[in-house]
């Protein structure tokens, strides 16, 4: 019975950590992989290092856009450690701020994806201000990494 | 047993009295002073940027026209306990009004207050040591072109052992120094312009250099990052390291100051992106000089 108890403990402890460092692999692999790479698309876009294409921009966008649906939800009480999180304790403290943060930062997609920008000159005004979210969101809820 | 204790006695009085030396708050002499009344507040704006002053001293969340009021707000969590910004703002009963053109100077390049008290090194005073007084003269020129804020100092909340400020002296003995961190057998122009802003004004090594037991910078270890000083999570290595910045070119490097966005297309995050909004106020030509000099130094 013991054995059984010391088993089935185990196995909670193991599943719930498991579940935890899923939501923070998550958490990482969406910012890496839907804002990461997208990004690359528009900062070398900015840069003058891709010729300049609306198609190209609109889509990075929107990869942007619909691969942090649900981002916010990916931070359950329990998740403020572990997995070389840098998430912020101040996410768990402001849940609401942190959560409007996101929300502008999705209201911003949204009008550079409506916007489709024609020309460069367009395209820097609306990835500007996209762009401006990251630093926002990062310089509150987010600890400082190495 | 009467000359033990008088020998004690004996001892501790000169103990006192060594110690009372030793702390003596220490000031800029008149000829170095001089320079003070040729302030330009034009130019000084560069140093409002390059120093940062408003990533501290003005509200947390100030954006835009809102950085120039330098009431006082951040909050410094350490090790040692939480430092309050003062108002710097040239309010006369609660900011730095009253002050006169030495009181700042000695204040940025010595660390002691008008009332002659030790300042506790939240105050990066030991990076502004090595600004050329000129500069000095120039920022306290554009800080008086600032809005007063009328808003009452939030007292430090430090253990009891810290409160006494005389001790600072010791510690300022170990680690106030004025000249240059890293030596180069030759560096060219702008390599040197990049030391005299990342050692001096923009007062990198405050946060990116790891410190010792008592709070000392290690300087062998410069901009090798480590523990955050502040606040929780860890500051990067900045030197061109295999755990630094040495993958980023010199122009990636400028970019990142510019916009906040790392080659790997991450962003900056937590107290860096108050500082990268200063950089990007700098020109182009002292982000290129901060570049230059970041790949220049030793790696870690």
């Amino acid at each position: 019975m013991k054995k059984l108890f010391v088993a089935v403990l185990a196995a909670g402890v193991f599943t719930t950590g498991l579940a935890y460092a899923d939501e923070i692999a998550d958490r990482k692999a969406i910012m890496k992989q839907k804002v990461g790479a997208s990004m690359g698309v528009l900062v070398k876009t900015a840069k003058g290092e891709m010729d300049y294409d609306t198609a190209a921009v609109v889509a990075a966008f929107q990869t942007m856009r619909d691969g942090t649906e649900g981002f916010v939800e990916l931070f359950p009480a329990g998740t403020e450690t572990g997995g070389e999180t840098t998430a912020s304790a101040k996410i768990w403290e402001d849940m609401d701020g942190f959560k409007a943060a996101f929300a502008k930062f999705h209201t911003d997609l949204d009008g550079a994806i409506a916007a489709a920008p024609a020309d460069k000159a367009a395209f820097d005004a609306q990835f500007k201000m996209v762009a401006a979210n990251c630093g926002t969101c990062h310089e509150t809820y987010r600890i400082k990494k190495q | 047993m009467k000359r033990i204790v008088l020998a004690l006695i004996f001892l501790i009085i000169a103990g006192a009295i060594v110690f009372y030396v030793l702390t003596i708050p220490k000031h800029l002499d008149e000829t170095q002073l001089q320079a003070m009344a040729s302030g330009d507040a034009v130019r000084g704006e560069r140093m409002f940027w390059a120093g940062g002053c408003a990533s501290c001293h003005a509200d947390k969340d100030a954006k835009g026209e809102d950085k120039f009021k330098l009431g006082g707000g951040l909050a410094l969590a350490t090790p040692f306990g939480t430092f309050h910004a003062p108002n710097i703002s040239p309010d006369t009963n609660t900011g730095i009004g009253g002050w006169t053109a030495a009181d700042f100077a000695n204040s940025m390049k010595m660390g002691v207050s008008p009332n002659d008290s030790h300042y506790y090194p939240a105050f990066p005073y030991t990076s502004y040591t090595r600004m050329r007084i000129e500069d000095v003269a120039d920022l306290w020129a554009f800080l008086q072109t600032l809005p007063a804020v009328a808003k009452e100092n939030i007292p430090h909340e430090l253990p009891l052992i810290f409160q006494f400020r005389r001790g600072l002296g010791l510690w300022k003995l170990l680690f106030l120094k004025d000249e240059p961190v890293v030596e180069f057998a030759s560096a060219d122009a702008n390599v040197k312009l990049g030391q005299y802003l990342v050692e001096g004004p923009a007062h990198c090594g405050e946060c990116h250099t790891p410190r010792d037991l008592i709070g000392g910078m290690e300087l062998s270890r410069w901009l090798a990052g480590g523990p955050a000083p502040e606040g929780d999570g860890k500051i990067p290595d900045i030197t061109p390291g295999p755990d630094g910045i040495g993958s980023w070119s010199a122009e990636e490097i400028v970019f990142s100051l510019e916009t906040g966005l790392t080659p790997e297309f991450d962003s900056f995050g937590s107290s860096m992106v108050s500082v990268q909004q200063n950089m990007a106020m700098l020109t182009k030509e002292d982000r290129q000089a901060i570049a230059a000099y970041l790949k220049a130094i030793p790696p870690h």
